[in-house]
């Protein structure tokens, strides 16, 4: 019974019950479950209030233990299952587990992402002088011009370009210092020296953050890992146009869980009907080419590749 | 120019292996086995959830690369 070791919990998490409830309904795909869900998630984060390390974080905090509530009533409805498909040139459903579905951008890790971001934004946005705020959000989240803001808030154009440039750097600023740690993992902090970015994808070698470069003007997209590939050169996954072919692969896309998925739909629309044809379009020119699937003895395979993973298909693509 | 492709990358796009990702965002990716299935060499994929509840691999033929079976432990539905 510590619910009260951070004062005024009560309220905040009577205020986040809808969000709760919303995110709970988008994790087990069901309505009906949701508003006790969120009830559990409730009282789970009420009866360990006094874990909540850092208050100004309670929303995320509270997003995982919704989480992890869900995934426990997952489990309780027997979604558990342990099978071998045997696939005939296709894989089918099993067990309620879509297997033909290719990947989307709507996701709920996505979903969660922007969620999230929206509520640091909104956290930053608190820390801003009144006057400051109300420019930002009329101007880039109504998206009135200019000229609109400046008679809604009785000052000039003038004035409104001022606070609007002020409240941009206050913005950053505030990202960059007070709200770093939170912003970090969205790609809002200034990236380092070399480009890398904290992002919040786990590395699927020492379960440690990834770090990230990520351009969707340019259609680049790089993740390495810094405790297991040290080395500035080895870059474990590292996507431009030059081997999409699709400059605007990642066009409208903001995270990297959110360009993850999109390469991943990309490279499952461009291969799976390549292996069947043991042939894949020219990225540049779209003549097929043949696929050569299996152990190229005249490839040199990145470092990445080479531990352990020997296995690739090279499709020759000339422009 | 190639535009080269591991085996690891194309069973993360697969749709199953896409899903088994996203239910494990923290997962490991083994090292590839080469085993004989059915009687063809085959390249056996796998990926753990890092508490090991669950586990996920594909088997593909070594030579076409094209998928033979997916085995799943302990993998929820959605
Ligand atoms: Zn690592
Ligand atoms: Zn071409």
């Amino acid at each position: 019974m510590t619910g009260a070791a951070i004062p005024g919990l009560d309220d905040v998490l009577a205020a986040e019950r809808p969000r709760l409830v919303r995110l709970c309904a988008r994790l087990t795909e069901t309505t009906e479950a949701a508003e006790d869900l969120a009830q559990e998630t409730l009282i789970e984060a009420w009866r360990n209030g006094h874990k909540l390390r850092a208050p100004d974080a309670v929303q995320s905090w509270l997003s995982g233990i919704a989480r992890n509530v869900c995934l426990r009533w997952a489990r309780r409805q027997g979604r558990e299952f342990d099978r071998v498909l045997v696939a005939g040139g296709h894989v089918g459903t099993a067990g309620g587990y879509d297997m033909t579905e290719p990947p989307s951008d709507f996701d709920l890790d996505v979903e969660l992402e922007r969620d999230e971001l929206a509520t640091l934004l909104d956290r930053a946005m608190a820390l801003l002088p009144a006057e400051t705020r109300a420019a930002l959000v009329a101007h880039y989240l109504e998206d009135a011009p200019q000229a609109a803001v400046a008679a809604r808030l009785g000052v000039s154009e003038g004035a409104v370009a001022v606070r609007l440039h002020r409240g941009r750097l206050a913005l950053r600023r505030l990202l960059a210092t007070e709200l770093r740690e939170h912003a970090a993992p969205y790609g809002l902090v200034a990236p380092d020296r070399a480009g890398w970015q904290e992002t919040r994808l786990w590395c699927p070698r020492c379960g440690g953050r990834r770090l990230g470069r990520f351009d969707a003007a340019t259609g680049e997209l790089a993740l390495t890992c810094p405790a297991c590939f040290p080395e500035p050169d080895a870059i474990p996954d590292h996507v431009t146009p030059l081997e999409t072919g699709m400059p605007g692969l990642f066009r409208g896309i903001k995270g990297y869980q959110a360009a993850l998925n999109r390469l991943a739909a990309w490279q499952h629309a461009y291969y799976a009907p390549a292996l069947v044809r043991r042939a894949a379009p020219c990225v540049k020119c779209g003549a097929q080419v043949p696929l050569r699937p299996g152990l190229s003895p005249d490839w040199q395979p990145p470092p990445s590749v080479r531990r352990g993973a020997g296995s690739f298909c090279a499709a020759t693509a000339v422009g | 120019m190639t535009l080269d492709q591991g085996l690891l990358g194309l069973v993360r796009a697969l749709p199953v292996g896409w899903r088994f990702a996203k239910v494990h965002p923290r997962r490991r990716e083994l090292p590839e086995q080469v085993v004989v299935a059915a009687g063809r060499a085959a390249v056996v994929t796998s990926f753990a959830s890092f508490d090991g509840s669950a586990r996920f691999a594909v088997v593909s033929a070594r030579d076409t690369l094209e998928t033979l079976a997916v085995h799943l432990h302990g993998v929820r539905g959605e």
